[in-house]
């Protein structure tokens, strides 16, 4: 904890605004490939509102969140909702391009978090719940971001990409069930019959794997 | 131990979005000033992108949600912006210097929020509550106060805002967060010179059964270190 800092600066996880065009951008298609290319992507749609890019994006995410809509365990789940999530999310992608930016956060983390918070604002307006708060407001993904946080991500992009591949089994199960299935800690060790500690110790080493891939 | 943070259970859950509103908003207002654990949170999130990331069904097209998402950015190009302009009408007093979170949720400052006297040196504000049903509250202590030993039913979260309180684990300051369980008992004390504001956040139902005792338990530690 650092005292002293003054918490109104950031609440933000990733990204910030950019209103300018980034430099050595290039489009083509067959450029060969760039650490991040939807990082690239959603930036050039922030400058240039470019439909055609936008279109590629959707192709490459769409089934992604769909997928995630579908794997969240609750009677909630249908084809219908997750058909609803994928819509919500890409719109958001288009109207919050400007914040995105790469060398804060991967394109794909970025879209992870986008899916969470609308699944989560979903889920509420399903269960008729009301509060002051959206989810927006308690997982901040479009603000500014802090600048101690910088990281150079787009740099060890295909190493992060690499990391999944090499995790056992068992810690993607947890990974699944904690991220993608949207499960409590105490509910994937109701399930399973785990230890809680060894939910969460298959997370941390999971973890250590991946940071070992970040930039140090 | 001085500096009390979410552990990584805490951090995950809220980084896939699986805490409740409540609990993700203390975990949201710790962020403020921890940027150590901020910054895990943000490393937890890549973990769970990177699953999100593998799920496959690729051959699955979908034109016509295309065709919608595209139809409504056709009509809404402008790529709104947020930032909602801010109508306070009262001006806001208090402590200012706070997490945007909880800015958001008390725009009208804590000087104007509605405090009630729940002992000679300990006030209570109620906030409204989030999505789901446990209570939220500002408490304050007075300088040099001491809460007599209590114990408290279920899990109870503390953030200290402003100022610090100890108690026999330790000392805490603006940011720490802390948690205690049932059955654990302990009696939190401020120094001489200075208030002490905390965000607490506890599953007990909000009814008003046993409302007194439950009220004079605000300030509940249970240290989770990193």
């Amino acid at each position: 904890m650092t005292l002293g800092v003054n918490p109104d600066e950031n609440q933000s996880e990733f990204g910030t605004a950019r209103t300018q065009t980034p430099s050595g951008y290039s489009m083509h298609p067959d450029h060969e490939k760039p650490f991040d290319e939807w990082a690239e992507t959603i930036e050039h749609i922030a400058v240039n509102q470019d439909r055609e890019a936008f279109t590629r994006l959707f192709n490459h995410f769409c089934p992604k969140i769909k997928a995630y809509g579908m794997a969240l365990k609750s009677h909630h789940t249908s084809p219908e909702m997750a058909d609803e999530l994928v819509q919500d999310v890409m719109i958001k992608v288009w109207q919050k391009a400007k914040y995105f930016n790469s060398d804060k956060a991967r394109a794909s983390t970025w879209i992870f978090a986008i899916a969470r918070n609308c699944r989560i604002d979903y889920l509420r307006k399903l269960k008729r719940i009301s509060s002051p708060l959206t989810a927006d407001d308690l997982w901040p993904v479009f603000e500014e971001p802090d600048p101690v946080s910088v990281m150079d991500l787009a740099r060890s992009s295909a190493q992060i990409e690499q990391v999944v591949n090499t995790l056992p089994a068992e810690q993607i199960t947890v990974l699944r069930e904690v991220y993608i299935e949207g499960k409590t800690h105490a509910e994937v060790a109701k399930q399973t019959g785990l230890p809680l500690g060894t939910v969460k110790s298959r997370l941390r080493l999971a973890m250590d794997r991946l940071r070992s891939a970040l930039p140090a | 131990m001085t500096n009390f943070h979410p552990d990584t259970k805490w951090l995950s859950e809220y980084a896939a979005g699986t805490l409740s509103d409540s609990q993700a908003l203390c975990v949201s207002t710790h962020f403020a000033y921890c940027q150590k654990c901020k910054q895990e949170a943000s490393e937890l999130t890549q973990l769970g992108a990177m699953v999100f990331n593998t799920q496959t069904n690729d051959n699955e097209s979908a034109p016509d949600l295309l065709q919608n998402v595209l139809s409504h950015i056709n009509k809404d190009p402008g790529q709104a912006d947020v930032a909602p302009p801010q109508n306070n009408s009262q001006p806001v007093t208090g402590h200012t210097d706070l997490p945007t979170v909880i800015k958001t949720l008390i725009p009208e400052g804590t000087d104007n929020l509605s405090w009630k006297k729940i002992g000679p040196q300990i006030s209570i504000a109620k906030l409204s509550n989030l999505g789901d049903t446990r209570s939220v509250a500002l408490h304050k202590l007075q300088p040099g106060s001491t809460v007599s030993d209590h114990d408290h039913h279920g899990l109870e979260i503390t953030v200290v805002l402003d100022g610090s309180f100890s108690d026999q684990d330790g000392k805490y300051f603006p940011g720490d967060f802390l948690v205690r369980k049932a059955g654990e008992v302990h009696s939190p004390c401020t120094s001489n010179d200075e208030e002490c504001l905390c965000l607490t956040v506890c599953d007990a139902p909000v009814k008003f059964t046993g409302f007194f005792t439950r009220l004079l338990n605000p300030l509940v530690a249970y240290q989770h270190k990193h």
